[in-house]
């Protein structure tokens, strides 16, 4: 089975995902989310440093939004409450080799993230931030939410053989045979 | 506190759901996240753009104290 085809051990979400819960427009990311927080074979993971800095400013982003502190405090608890935090100085290491691998410095913990936990995906909007064919070298997929299912269906096809599905069931089906395929 | 809602399923679809593997209990928690980002961001003012801009602002901050305390 070839790098690009090793299924994910994690997924690094990167924080404008996580804000797709406040977008109205965003139903499908909403949705892609509801489905992996809730799988137990995938770590889904962000730096610590990002959560806490997501704390920090849960007031602005109440001002932003519109919605009130308790309603923000309660979505993200159901969403950063079921992922996995690690503390940067975790995986140090490997931020500082992510530091040429992202056009953004900021972008570097996701990065050393995802090299810490490879085989990994980084789940981003913003897939021109990072340099996709190196990480890819080093086992890290940069993806957009919409990409994620397709490229799920293409491991498990690779693992198995199974009729194509579309859209979410295609990912709902796909995440339930990846576990099987792990048995 | 938690508020509960009544959803009604076609007693085929859920039996077909079950025995294609599909865990209820867990497709049951997904709708529950699934509801509450939706009935949330209903009513939230942020669109793509701003949420990506206030994306960007909080992974600044937080490298730039990451960046310190790591000593890059």
């Amino acid at each position: 089975m070839g790098e690009g085809s090793e299924k994910p051990g994690a997924i690094i979400i990167d924080t404008n995902v996580l804000f797709s819960s406040l977008v109205k427009q965003d139903g499908y990311t909403q949705a892609l989310l509801s489905i992996l927080l809730v799988q137990k074979d995938i770590v889904l993971a962000v730096p610590k440093s990002i959560r806490t800095e997501i704390n920090a400013h849960i007031h602005e982003i109440s001002r932003k939004s519109g919605l009130p502190v308790k309603v923000l405090k309660d979505v993200m608890d159901m969403t950063l409450g079921r992922i996995k935090v690690f503390g940067d100085d975790e995986f140090a290491l490997e931020i500082k080799e992510a530091a040429g691998l992202v056009h953004h410095g900021h972008d570097a913990p996701f990065a050393g993230l995802a090299l810490k936990l490879r085989p990994s995906v980084i789940l981003t909007y913003n897939k021109r931030h990072f340099n996709s064919y190196d990480l890819e070298k080093r086992g890290v997929k940069v993806l957009e939410p919409c990409e994620l299912a397709s490229y799920l269906d293409m491991v498990i096809r690779v693992n198995k053989k199974v009729k194509r599905k579309g859209g979410i069931l295609k990912l709902i089906s796909g995440l339930y045979l990846l576990r099987s395929n792990k048995a | 506190m938690a508020a509960k809602i009544e959803l009604e399923i076609p007693r085929e679809v859920l039996e077909h759901a079950k025995d294609s593997g599909i865990s209820i209990e867990e497709f049951r928690k997904s709708l529950e996240i699934f509801g509450t980002m939706q009935l949330a961001s209903e009513t939230s003012r942020l669109d793509r753009k701003k949420a990506d801009a206030m994306s960007e602002r909080i992974k600044a901050r937080s490298w730039e104290k990451a960046r310190k305390n790591l000593g890059l």
